[in-house]
């Protein structure tokens, strides 16, 4: 009867464990969220953000903090003038926030004025060390679709691999299974640049399958060459910081520091068309 | 209610986790390396519980939450929820995690094994190449991140944890 029970819990968690490893292999595609996952992402995401914000709003007034201190040492005639100054300081910073936001935004679409963008806010970022995904706040409700570009103003930070309601994964041109197609701008010779796992906390691709009559240098920029599908052709990925070179196409290889800082990435445009 | 009052901490615990994940850690690299805070938390999780079902619920729930606000495959982080419970779990039958060297250590083997699951996962199903030395330095440097974070938070739970232990002899011994 014991051993009965005892097969029976055993089995049982091999179940669960095959079921979660079916549901991992299956979701490893591009896709819409299921229902499950909607659900899910409605209970999340309200907190998500509210975690995104109550990190801005802990960045934005450990500044202020030191003012305050400053305040409390003034003699009591200055401290109505003290308390005018914290408030115009308080306007002041918001405004500088709306400013800086207001530019990089304005920035991205005169960059790119022939193609449909989306503004959006990035609101997580890579969690883990084995991939580069980041939150945005934008989703099937905004018409995001999977398989969108996404840039910023520097350049190409990758493509929509998930969507919601109301949020996307997007999967950055960095992640160690991302590849893309590019080209030299200058000569439009065709290369491959690859996302690669010690490559990617660096913001920078390999760039492989380089022919060996390819002149390559340090200083050039590789852009997106639109063939694949996947990205509009004519965004700049980044530029070339080292080429190792060798006697044959498979072992040359050269490292790209992508024009996108994905550390301090605050705001991408999704390319909707 | 001991139930109740323990699932109630722990979703309190999860949120702090995806703070400190997300907002802290994410910024704080060594090496370029993140430390793995869900391994430490699923691990108090297992620890703290009273049965073996209510831990594995949650940290399926958890992973699965986790996979879909911020992972990459949905169903990755149930699995490795639903693994830390169940061999926690086993391997607190056996052993005590209440000294503060066995617990880091145990962080540190689990955190471990758990970064080559997650580095595997990833190679598999996304085709990335597989870079021996750069796979290497994240499982360790996440490891050693992770053993020593223990140190810090061991100390906040160890009180709780010894009453814990001491409450389930007592009631053991009337069973």
């Amino acid at each position: 009867m014991r051993k009965g029970n005892s097969i029976l819990k055993i089995s049982a968690y091999v179940l669960v464990i095959i079921l979660l490893l079916v549901i991992v292999i299956w979701t490893n595609r591009q896709r819409e969220g299921t229902v499950v996952e909607t659900v899910l992402s409605y209970t999340v995401i309200p907190v998500q953000r509210g975690i995104s914000y109550f990190s801005s709003w802990i960045t934005g007034s450990h500044e202020i903090f030191p003012q305050i201190d400053e305040l409390k040492k003034k003699n009591n005639e200055l401290n109505s003038e003290n308390e005018n100054l914290k408030k115009q300081l308080a306007d002041y910073q918001l405004a500088l926030q709306e400013n800086k936001m207001l530019k990089e935004q304005m920035n991205l679409t005169q960059k790119y004025p022939e193609l449909k963008t989306l503004s959006s806010v990035v609101i997580a970022d890579s969690t883990n060390n084995w991939n580069q995904i980041l939150v945005i706040n934008q989703g099937k409700n905004d018409g995001v679709e999977v398989g969108m570009t996404v840039i910023s103003d520097k350049g190409l930070v990758g493509y929509v691999k998930e969507v919601h309601d109301n949020t996307s994964k997007v999967l950055c041109v960095t992640d160690s299974g991302s590849s893309v197609s590019g080209r030299v701008t200058k000569t439009k010779e065709a290369i491959v640049c690859r996302g690669e796992l010690g490559l990617q906390e660096k913001s920078q691709m390999k760039l492989m399958y380089i022919p060996t009559d390819v002149s390559l240098a340090v200083g050039d920029i590789v852009e997106t060459s639109g063939m694949g599908g996947v990205y509009k052709k004519g965004i700049t990925i980044g530029e070339v910081v080292e080429v190792v070179e060798a006697n044959n196409t498979l072992e040359t290889y050269a490292i790209v520091q992508t024009a996108v800082d994905f550390s301090t990435l605050e705001y991408v445009l999704v390319v909707l068309e | 209610m001991r139930n109740i009052k323990y699932i109630i901490v722990s979703i309190i615990l999860y949120m702090l986790y995806i703070i400190l994940q997300v907002n802290v850690f994410s910024n704080l690299p060594i090496l370029g390396v993140m430390p793995n805070l869900f391994v430490i938390f699923v691990i108090y999780l297992s620890v703290f519980s009273y049965d073996n079902v209510t831990p594995s619920i949650l940290a399926v729930v958890f992973g699965a939450i986790y996979d879909v606000a911020y992972g990459s495959f949905l169903g990755l982080y149930a699995l490795l929820g639903f693994l830390i419970v169940t061999i926690t779990t086993l391997f607190c039958n056996r052993v005590s995690l209440e000294p503060k060297i066995g617990m880091m250590l145990y962080v540190f083997i689990v955190t471990f094994f758990a970064e080559i699951f997650l580095g595997i996962i990833q190679i598999l199903l996304t085709g990335s190449t597989f870079m021996l030395g750069d796979f290497v330095t994240i499982v360790l440097v996440a490891s050693i991140y992770n053993f020593i974070l223990t140190l810090l938070i061991h100390p906040i739970f160890s009180g709780y944890l010894k009453d814990r232990n001491d409450s389930t002899k007592v009631l053991g011994r009337y069973r």
